[in-house]
């Protein structure tokens, strides 16, 4: 007997329409389909993969700017209005900043200009503003270590790696940084080894942008320190043998 | 009869299979977008082309130069300054001083005009960070810049996001050391004095006078 459903509802007659109602399985184009999205899916996490092991040249994408870069000129950025290309400007030609007037030649020379004669005399001691402790001491070590040893090396026989890869490099250019463990740089003053860091001296290019006035006189005083508790260095001259490179004698 | 619509065997499948990729999309839309747009991805390995190929693992590395010696304003400002051209000319007046990697060097110097370095570590605009107040505190370079003296291009290292920062200003005694040590590339704290980071971290932050973590973590402190 067949059933309410069978009665009611009967299955459509035509063959195909019977067949396609049996199917088990969707049709292959869907099936594939699947197949398509979940091997998609892979695809970004493998990008995402490679992004976080590899360097790029592209700075990084921004998908939401928020107020990351805002219309104004950052430090040491670029000024299409200016002929030097810089967003900073010096101070105006004449003008100050407080407390940038260098009125103490003794602190901030290092020498005395006679006001008549214009001869120049150095200075022995050290100025009144700075007192010689340990904390100078350590703070001229430091500094000494920062922009010194590059050359002098951390002994002051002039051993400094910078100097001994011009060496190894055979720099024509090059002459061999100083030993200051000699006698003659002990017997200068201090005024002038802080005018030599300053100015610098022949091949030796001027610190004054890079060290501080105070910084300059606590190298001079651990450079003093260095020199009491080392030998003294006698040099290739002195010893009879050749030098290695040009000579070490000259004048400031 | 026939233009009713009946449903296929198959369409038995098409419940579970709907849940299921549901349940697939729902977990795997947050994990491409939480990965994909994370910093960690996008930020670290930014290694711009630079005007002049300046390798930091032979002047940092080999040469073990200070940071300090080029960039000089780091202690004092806010802003750790790329060094002038006449910084360049300090050693390359004579050494390699034809090299024709360093054309851009002389010009500049010769025309007064800076040479165009690219910035690698930008932060938003509306950041206010201040590298004298890390380097004072105890924050090595390292911390943030990695392991500069291996790098022959310089590249981020660190994904600089606001949790990044966060997780240091939460608890900054896991990155302090000593304040004559943050130029180092290869300072331990166990090594050179014989406590562990955190440890000598709680001491330094006390010594340092490391502000509260209430301000620390303050908008103010890092935004205005």
């Amino acid at each position: 007997m067949p059933s309410y459903q069978e009665e009611q509802f009967p299955l459509p007659t035509p063959a195909r329409l019977v067949r396609e109602l049996h199917l088990k399985r969707p049709p292959w184009w869907m099936l594939s389909l699947l197949v398509v999205v979940v091997v998609g899916t892979w695809i970004p996490l493998v990008l995402i993969y490679r992004a976080r092991g590899t360097t790029s040249r592209q700075p990084r994408v921004h998908f939401f700017m928020d107020m990351d870069k805002q219309a104004k000129f950052a430090t040491q950025s670029a000024h299409p209005w200016f002929k030097d290309g810089r967003a900073m400007r010096g101070p105006i030609e004449g003008t100050l900043a407080r407390g940038h007037l260098q009125h103490d030649p003794h602190f901030f020379d290092g020498f005395t200009k006679d006001a008549n004669s214009g001869a120049i005399k150095f200075v022995t001691t050290m100025p009144t503003q700075v007192t010689v402790d340990e904390r100078l001491l350590r703070r001229g070590q430091q500094r000494y270590e920062i922009y010194c040893t590059v050359c002098h090396g951390a002994t002051g026989v002039g051993d400094g790696p910078v100097n001994q890869r011009a060496l190894e490099l055979k720099e024509p250019k090059w002459v061999p940084a100083t030993n200051l463990m000699t006698q003659e740089i002990r017997d200068r003053a201090d005024g002038q080894i802080f005018q030599a860091i300053r100015d610098g001296v022949r091949n030796m290019p001027s610190y004054g942008s890079q060290i501080d006035p105070n910084d300059r006189w606590a190298i001079v005083a651990y450079l003093r320190e260095l020199q009491r508790q080392s030998p003294v260095s006698v040099t290739a001259t002195q010893q009879g043998k050749t030098p290695q490179a040009s000579p070490q004698e000259a004048t400031p | 009869m026939n233009d009713r619509f009946y449903f296929p065997r198959w369409a038995n499948y098409l419940f579970p299979a709907a849940l299921i990729i549901t349940i697939g999309v729902l977990t795997y839309l947050p994990l491409v977008l939480t990965l994909g747009l994370s910093p960690t991805t996008r930020a670290i390995g930014y290694q711009p082309r630079q005007p002049i190929p300046f390798s930091h693992a032979v002047h940092a590395g080999k040469l073990e130069m200070d940071c300090r010696y080029c960039h000089t304003t780091v202690e004092n400002s806010a802003f750790a300054a790329i060094p002038p051209t006449k910084t360049c000319l300090n050693c390359h007046a004579a050494i390699k001083s034809e090299s024709p990697q360093l054309e851009p060097m002389r010009t500049s110097f010769e025309k007064g005009t800076p040479v165009p370095w690219v910035k690698v570590h930008d932060l938003p605009d509306f950041v206010f960070f201040n590298h004298s107040a890390h380097i004072n505190k105890g924050v090595a370079c390292q911390s943030c810049h990695g392991k500069v003296n291996e790098m022959t291009e310089v590249q981020q290292d660190q994904p600089l996001s606001m949790a990044w920062c966060l997780e240091c200003h939460r608890a900054p005694e896991n990155h302090l050391r000593p304040r004559d040590q943050v130029t180092s590339m290869n300072w331990d704290a166990l090594a050179s004095t014989g406590k562990s980071k955190v440890e000598l971290g709680t001491e330094l932050a006390a010594e340092y006078h490391i502000q509260s973590k209430q301000f620390m973590t303050s908008c103010t402190t890092c935004h205005r």
